[in-house]
Parts: structure tokens; C-alpha cells; sequence
């Protein structure tokens, strides 16, 4: 994928499985939002293509609601409250029950006419992945969806997230390797917009050296990364050196 | 089920929302109806006895050549409006002319005036005289702060222009700076719809602003609209609304955030107020900029609210068929234009 002259995505070649969470891993400006948008159909690939469900449907023509999403550092409507916006979801996938359900999976019956600006972070969240999940898609994509939560709502939102995998494909894209590790069946690792590995956690763990190999998936992002990362989804400065210079270390 | 049960479904939740979310706010209430009500009290009181800078302007029902020759020559300082006594006599009443000449036949020619154009009636009377026609003056009662009804169509256009400049682009560039768009890419709703809904919610506001205006006209100046006038008025204001948001909108798709788009906003309006014709009268401007200004939007919607306040003054159909183009052009590009995600 291209932006006039830039590169933002090379030779990505990587699978989903129908169930269970993949974490797409790798740093801030990694390629991560970009992947999940193609995806999404929100940008067009410029080569290369992307099928969804077994190459039976392309970004923009799967079936309506199969595909659903939580959007990097998503926002919402002024002034809206919890009842429109679980309303709206209701109307658009035309299901009265729908509203209801959202509202309950969120725990946010009793804030229904709380305005979503006045809801704190996480209720929010908790929210939109409601009314993400309300139509069962067969694929959900959340695209750091943690970002700016306290640490009490990103433990209750990855509890979530892992719930959500047992049901349908769950793409969850992250720099936060310990989040990660709690949740992710298979990883995509994404570093300056090529993939350094892809594949089942325990299969990619199980080839890493001896000195990796215990510390997880940390170890693996190191390994086939080249680089670590710190709790904000930064390289550290080593890593960024030797992945400029081109380190054998980053083409792993 | 059906596309259309979907979209009529959700632009219903939409528009509802953004009605109730000014509703929510008492300050957003305050402004929209208690200041334009405030703003159009205020220059009635200020201008209690007509605007000092309007050009005199008679209303003639007088076919009578005599007459007419007579004030050919002082059109340097008069401006004629040929009209039926009884509109100019509502053109007395709304401080939109100092003099109303009636004749009755050659012999009975009548100067109607009330006390803001006694010297008006006087200076003409004296003309007539020299031209051999004899005239008797008639002074009229007229409303006090009359000008606010000449103040009101204006005050009306206004609401609708900023409310459409402001009420849809900038919306648009919020929900796609938070990614609301994108997110709502991923379901059924069509683009169209939440602009509709947008666009509706903000239209009902003005024309109920347009309302609540016309009933503190008809409370505090004895000013009664007919139950045409006021649907009349309500269709301007839609329909400028709707042209102004185009506008509004189209400027959005040129720029990537709400700052920058403000700042078109404040750049465009400008011209878009001075040349209105609330201000300056059109046909006092130089001929070019006359006919540039005939054809901007601002123009259309000050002369049709004008024109359904008065359907004697001008016709209704004319500038709202201006307003219809610009609307029709301008949302339809917009639209074409505008990405629901940022790249």
C-alpha cells in the first residue's frame, strides 16, 4: 500500500483463523491502523488483494454486520446519549432488540440517558464493542482498543476480549505486549510495515532460542522484531538504530 | 429488510438526537431563540423612528403623467416605488417608505405620511404645486418601531445563512476528525442518510427560531403574520438553510479540519452579509456588483424572506429558485467530494 511516494505497507502476507484472538503486534507508526483499514475497506489497497472468509467476500462486500470493528481512538456523536447511540445500532441493523442488548452487554442500563461525552473512558468502550459485537460478526477488529484507559478498565476490556475469541475471528491490534500475551491465540508481528512473523503463539514461542523462549511473547516480538518495546508503544532507541541500519537481527 | 425501512430508521434516531442534544442545553436554546428575538428588540428600539441612513423612498399609486413628470425630478433624492396604496401603506407601517402618494383622479392627488416624513410630503407638495398640480397631505398613524418589521426578514436570513454555513460541514469534519465516519462506514447507513439527518435537525431548529422570531413580532409590534407568511417563511429559511449548507459542506471537503474550515467560513461570510442587500440596497450598488450580488445566495434568501413576509413587495418564486440551484449544486458536489476518512 502506498500514499503517494511512501510505502506504508510491503509484502504482507498473513492469515486469520475463524476463531480465537491474533494480536497484530508491533510499534507506534508500525503499519497496524493502516493493515486493519484495508481491511476494513476503509483505504484502497493499491496491490495485492484481501479476502475475507475464505476468499468468499472482498473488504467492502461482506455481509452486512459480518464484519465489525472498534476503531483506534474512535470518538462519538455530540450530545448523543447511550440510548441513541445503542438506538442507532438498533435502527441500522433493524432489530428493536437490539438497543436493549447493547445497553446490557455494556452494563450501562442505569447511565442509558448519560451523554457519551460525560461517560468515562472505558464505559465508552464498553459501549462501541457492544454495539460492535450485537450483530455476532463473524470478524471483529479492534484497533488498540486499551488506548487511554485506566488500568482497572483495560483488565475488564481484555477479560472481554478474550470472551469474544471464543465465538468468532478477533483481530486486536496492540502495542501492549503483556496485553497481548493475555489474550492472543496467533500473532501478526508488523514492523515498518512488513511482517516479521505470523502464526499460532505457541508454534512461534516453540522456535524461538532457549533464552527467548521463556519470556514469551516478549521474547518472540524481540526475536523476529528485532526490537523491544516500551509501554508506549515505542522502540527503544537501540532498536530503531539497528533496524536504520538495516541489523540482520530485524529481518529475522 | 428493506434499505429504505433502515435508512428512514436510522436518520429518524439521528435527526431526533440532534434536536434533543440542543434541547439538553439551556444555553444552546438561549442563544438560538432569545438572541435573534433580543438582537431584533434592541435595533427596534434603537432605530424607533426608521433608519437615518435610509434613502427617502415614496410608494406611488398614481398613474397620472402630471404626477409622475413631477417627481421625475427629484429622483435625485427620492426614490419612487410604484405600488397599490394598499402596499404602500404597508410600506408606511413598516418604516420602508416616508410617503405614500394616492391619486384619486388629477384632482385629488393625497400625500400620506406619517411624522418621520412630514418634511418628505411638504418638499413634494411644493413640487407638485410649481407643476400645477394642487395635493393635500395627510399625516397617518404609524406603529411605533415600525422598523423592526423592515429589520425582521433580514434578521430571519441571517439565522438561516450562519446556521447552514455552520450547521453541516463543520459537523461532518468533527465526526470524521473522531472517526465516527469511519466507524459508521462499516454499517448499513448510507452517507446520504446522516447528512439528511444532520441537515433536518438543523433546519427544523431555524425554522422554529424563524417562528419564535415572527412571534415576538407579531407580540411586541402589533405585527400579525397570516398563517401564509409564516409558512412562506418557513420554506425560505429551509430551503436557505439547505443552499447554505451546500456551501457550508462543499468548503468542508477543501480543508482537514474544523479550525481551517471556520476560518473559509468567517472568510465567506463576510461578502456573503455586505452584499445581501440587507445593508446596502442592491440597486444602489454599482451595476457589476449588482449583478454579481443578485446571484449569491444571501441575496435570494434576505429577498425571499422579504417576499414571504410581503408577497406584495417581490415575488416568492424567484429567489427561491436561486436558493434551490445553489442548494441542489453545491450538496450534490459536496457530496461527491467529501471522504468519510481522513487519509
Amino acid at each position: 500500500m502506498r500514499a503517494g511516494d511512501a510505502v506504508l505497507l510491503d509484502a504482507v502476507t498473513a492469515r486469520v483463523a475463524s476463531r480465537g484472538v491474533t494480536a497484530l503486534l508491533g510499534p507506534n507508526g508500525a503499519g497496524k491502523s493502516t493493515l486493519l483499514s484495508a481491511l476494513l475497506g476503509l483505504r484502497p489497497v493499491t496491490s495485492g488483494s484481501i479476502s475475507l472468509f475464505d476468499g468468499a467476500f472482498g473488504p467492502k462486500s461482506a455481509p452486512r454486520g459480518a464484519v465489525s470493528a472498534v476503531l483506534q481512538d474512535e470518538g462519538a456523536f455530540d450530545g448523543m446519549t447511550a440510548h441513541e447511540y445503542a438506538a442507532l445500532f438498533g435502527a441500522l441493523f433493524d432489530d428493536g432488540a437490539l438497543t436493549a442488548k447493547i445497553l446490557a452487554t455494556s452494563a450501562l442500563g442505569d447511565r442509558a440517558s448519560r451523554r457519551l461525552e460525560h461517560l468515562s473512558g472505558g464505559e465508552l468502550r464498553r459501549l462501541q464493542l457492544a454495539a460492535a459485537v450485537a450483530t455476532e460478526p463473524a470478524l471483529l477488529v479492534l484497533d488498540e482498543p486499551t488506548n487511554h484507559l485506566d488500568p482497572a478498565a483495560r483488565r475488564a476490556l481484555v477479560a472481554s476480549i478474550r470472551a469474544l475469541g471464543a465465538k468468532r475471528a478477533v483481530l486486536l491490534a496492540t502495542h501492549d505486549l503483556h496485553e497481548a500475551a493475555r489474550v492472543a491465540d496467533a500473532v501478526i508481528v508488523l514492523v515498518e510495515g512488513r511482517v516479521r512473523a505470523c502464526g499460532a503463539v505457541g508454534a512461534l514461542v516453540e522456535e524461538l532460542p532457549e533464552a527467548k523462549r521463556s519470556r514469551g511473547l516478549e521474547g518472540l516480538f524481540e526475536h523476529y522484531a528485532g526490537a523491544t518495546l516500551d509501554a508506549s508503544g515505542a522502540m527503544d532507541e537501540a532498536s530503531r538504530d539497528a533496524l536504520d541500519a538495516g541489523d540482520p537481527r530485524a529481518s529475522a | 429488510m428493506s434499505d429504505a425501512r433502515t435508512q428512514w430508521g436510522a436518520f429518524w434516531v439521528l435527526a431526533r438526537a440532534r434536536v434533543a442534544e440542543t434541547a439538553r442545553e439551556r444555553a444552546a436554546v438561549a442563544f438560538l431563540f432569545g438572541f435573534p428575538a433580543l438582537l431584533l428588540v434592541s435595533l427596534a428600539l434603537v432605530f424607533a423612528e426608521g433608519h437615518p441612513y435610509e434613502r427617502r423612498a415614496v410608494a406611488l399609486d398614481c398613474a397620472s403623467p402630471a404626477v409622475v413628470r413631477a417627481l421625475a425630478n427629484e429622483s435625485d433624492s427620492l426614490t419612487l416605488y410604484p405600488m397599490p396604496a394598499r402596499d404602500g401603506r404597508r410600506a408606511l407601517d413598516e418604516a420602508r417608505a416616508e410617503l405614500l402618494i394616492v391619486c384619486a383622479d388629477r384632482s385629488r392627488v393625497e400625500l400620506r405620511h406619517g411624522p418621520r416624513g412630514a418634511l418628505t410630503a411638504e418638499g413634494v407638495q411644493r413640487r407638485l404645486d410649481r407643476a400645477g398640480v394642487s395635493s393635500t397631505l395627510r399625516r397617518v398613524s404609524i406603529p411605533k418601531r415600525a422598523y423592526a418589521r423592515g429589520l425582521l426578514p433580514g434578521a430571519i436570513a441571517f439565522g438561516a445563512l450562519f446556521a447552514g454555513l455552520y450547521g453541516l460541514g463543520m459537523p461532518m469534519l468533527r465526526l470524521r476528525r473522531r472517526r465516527v465516519l469511519a466507524r459508521l462506514s462499516l454499517t448499513p447507513l448510507r452517507p446520504l442518510t446522516l447528512v439528511l439527518s444532520v441537515l433536518s435537525a438543523r433546519a427544523a431548529l431555524t425554522v422554529g427560531q424563524s417562528l419564535a422570531l415572527l412571534a415576538v413580532s407579531a407580540a411586541l409590534f402589533q405585527w400579525i403574520p397570516s398563517v401564509f407568511a409564516a409558512l412562506a417563511v418557513s420554506v425560505a429559511v429551509l430551503v436557505g438553510v439547505l443552499a447554505f449548507a451546500g456551501i457550508g459542506f462543499l468548503l468542508a471537503t477543501v480543508v482537514a479540519n474544523e479550525e481551517t474550515h471556520g476560518d473559509l467560513l468567517a472568510a465567506s461570510a463576510t461578502p456573503l452579509v455586505l452584499l445581501s442587500g440587507a445593508f446596502f440596497p442592491v440597486q444602489e450598488m454599482p451595476s457589476w456588483l449588482a449583478a454579481v450580488a443578485k446571484t449569491l445566495p444571501s441575496t435570494a434568501l434576505v429577498d425571499a424572506c422579504r417576499a414571504a413576509l410581503d408577497p406584495t413587495a417581490q415575488t416568492l418564486a424567484a429567489p427561491l429558485g436561486i436558493l434551490i440551484l445553489w442548494a441542489t449544486v453545491t450538496l450534490a458536489l459536496a457530496l461527491r467530494r467529501f471522504e468519510l476518512h481522513a487519509s
